[in-house]
């Protein structure tokens, strides 16, 4: 495997709902391309998670509505989540949305990790994108690592 | 002639956050006498081509595009429109853009807690042309009970049949698992032409509005002419005929009882257009029919020891 992207991305609470796009090129053709991504931390609990979820309600239900939900510490701990998709020369290639904080993805022509289509590496401008869907805890360092298996699939 | 087919039409898998596989998916949604799915990964389509291996039930292809600003249904675009740029003021577009690839797009569960408790979940986007949505989850996720967000979904649907916009409501269980399901009876059915179900006839019968929102029961009506959920219609004084069918609610044995007593119709502000109490599976009411409506169905009774519960409600029809 060759490595082709490695970076740690420090994401802080003022980029939550927006795309944090992170291109690399890939030198030659490749049998499979993995891309490791990880982020730390994860849950926030407590007293700040209950006032985030409290601000969430009042947001979100009408005042008549209120009493038809239950107190906002049902609603913890929350959890931050950051999803990765994925671009290749011919477009769009997928996306892993799913809660877990440690990830492994492989893109191939034969079979892709699901949530990618399978189809060839090909040389040329790729990009992880990162999805700040929640950042709950003020902060979170996020860890990208991409290598590849050279060869044509 | 046509057929009732029961779907879900908003499923999750291991291509995203979901715990099925598609096959266990696809054999799970066939023991529910399922016909048809869409497949509705967060994302990504890219489920969809392990579905082409299984024959039952039929899969009409989608994404729900999850973002941060609500979670919107998109199906069969031919080519892949990007989720990833839609912000609040450019969701017209974006909706146009998914017509544009021969996509239909649907409001999923528009009054879900948003972020940070279910990121995205709470519709957020300004829509300034309402045309450009074809459906919207009146009723989600495995229980189509009148929670409060379905209340406020349901009163939403019919503001913008008010406003003259032609939407179809229906139901999505948001599948993602078996675990904790609910009335695992509710689907939506929709109305298709023939005796046998395909993805595109699944697809025209969203766009013309042929659904039925169930908590089990088949639930719709027609007119003399033969017109039902979906059609214009005449105005004038006519007799409806309601219709009630249970055939896979008692199929499926799901332990659930449901009782149907009250059949309504109700036309613009909520108006009740008549009502009357249930007393079979095919019954008839005399309404007149005002011009310039709309109109659409529903069956209230007991769902297990609740009263005054939803059974069903069907699309709308509209008169010239």
């Amino acid at each position: 495997m060759k490595s082709v992207l490695e970076k740690e991305i420090l994401v802080t609470e003022q980029q939550e709902k927006t795309n944090i796009p992170v291109p690399f090129s890939l030198p030659e053709a490749a049998k499979q391309v993995v891309v490791h991504f990880s982020y730390a931390p994860k849950k926030l609990e407590g007293e700040p998670a209950r006032k985030k979820a409290e601000a969430c309600l009042l947001q979100d239900v009408p005042p008549e509505e209120r009493g038809n939900y239950p107190d906002a510490s049902t609603y913890t701990p929350l959890l931050n989540l950051i999803t990765v998709s994925v671009d290749d020369p011919q477009g769009y290639r997928g996306c892993a949305h799913r809660q877990t904080p440690q990830q492994t993805h492989i893109l191939s022509a034969e079979k892709s990790s699901p949530g990618f289509l399978s189809r060839k590496c090909p040389a040329g401008k790729w990009c992880v994108t990162l999805h700040v869907h929640a950042l709950v805890t003020g902060s979170c360092t996020c860890k990208l690592l991409v290598e590849y298996e050279e060869g044509e699939a | 002639m046509r057929s009732w087919f029961a779907c879900e039409l908003h499923c999750h898998t291991l291509h995203s956050d979901g715990d099925f596989s598609v096959e266990e998916l696809m054999r799970t949604a066939h023991e529910r006498l399922l016909d048809g799915i869409n497949l509705t990964d967060h994302n990504t389509d890219s489920g969809v081509m392990e579905t082409k291996a299984i024959v039952a039930p039929v899969v009409l292809p989608g994404m729900e595009w999850t973002t941060y600003f609500g979670h919107m249904l998109v199906l069969d675009c031919k080519q892949y429109v990007d989720w990833r740029d839609a912000v609040p003021d450019t969701i017209d577009e974006k909706m146009r853009q998914v017509h544009e690839s021969g996509g239909l797009c649907g409001v999923a569960h528009p009054f879900q807690l948003g972020t940070p408790i279910c990121t995205g979940g709470h519709w957020d986007y300004r829509v300034r042309d309402w045309s450009l949505v074809n459906y919207i989850e009146i009723f989600s996720e495995g229980c189509p009970f009148l929670n409060s967000a379905n209340r406020r979904a349901i009163a939403l649907w019919q503001s913008l049949l008010d406003k003259g916009f032609h939407i179809a409501p229906t139901f999505g269980r948001d599948w993602h698992r078996t675990a904790n399901n609910k009335l695992l009876s509710a689907c939506t059915y929709l109305l298709c032409d023939g005796e046998t179900l395909t993805p595109e006839k699944m697809k025209q019968a969203i766009f013309s509005g042929r659904t039925c929102v169930s908590a089990g029961p088949l639930f719709y009506f027609t007119a003399p002419s033969g017109a039902t959920i979906g059609d214009t219609l005449e105005s004038g004084e006519t007799a409806l005929t309601f219709y009630t069918d249970t055939t896979r609610l008692e199929a499926l044995k799901t332990g659930d009882e449901m009782q149907p007593e009250t059949v309504r119709l109700l036309t613009n502000g909520g108006e009740i257009a008549l009502q009357m109490p249930w007393n079979g599976g095919k019954m008839s009411g005399a309404v007149k029919l005002l011009p310039g409506r709309w109109y659409r169905a529903e069956l209230w009774g007991k769902i297990n020891e609740n009263s005054e519960q939803l059974l069903a409600a069907t699309a709308a029809v509209y008169t010239k």
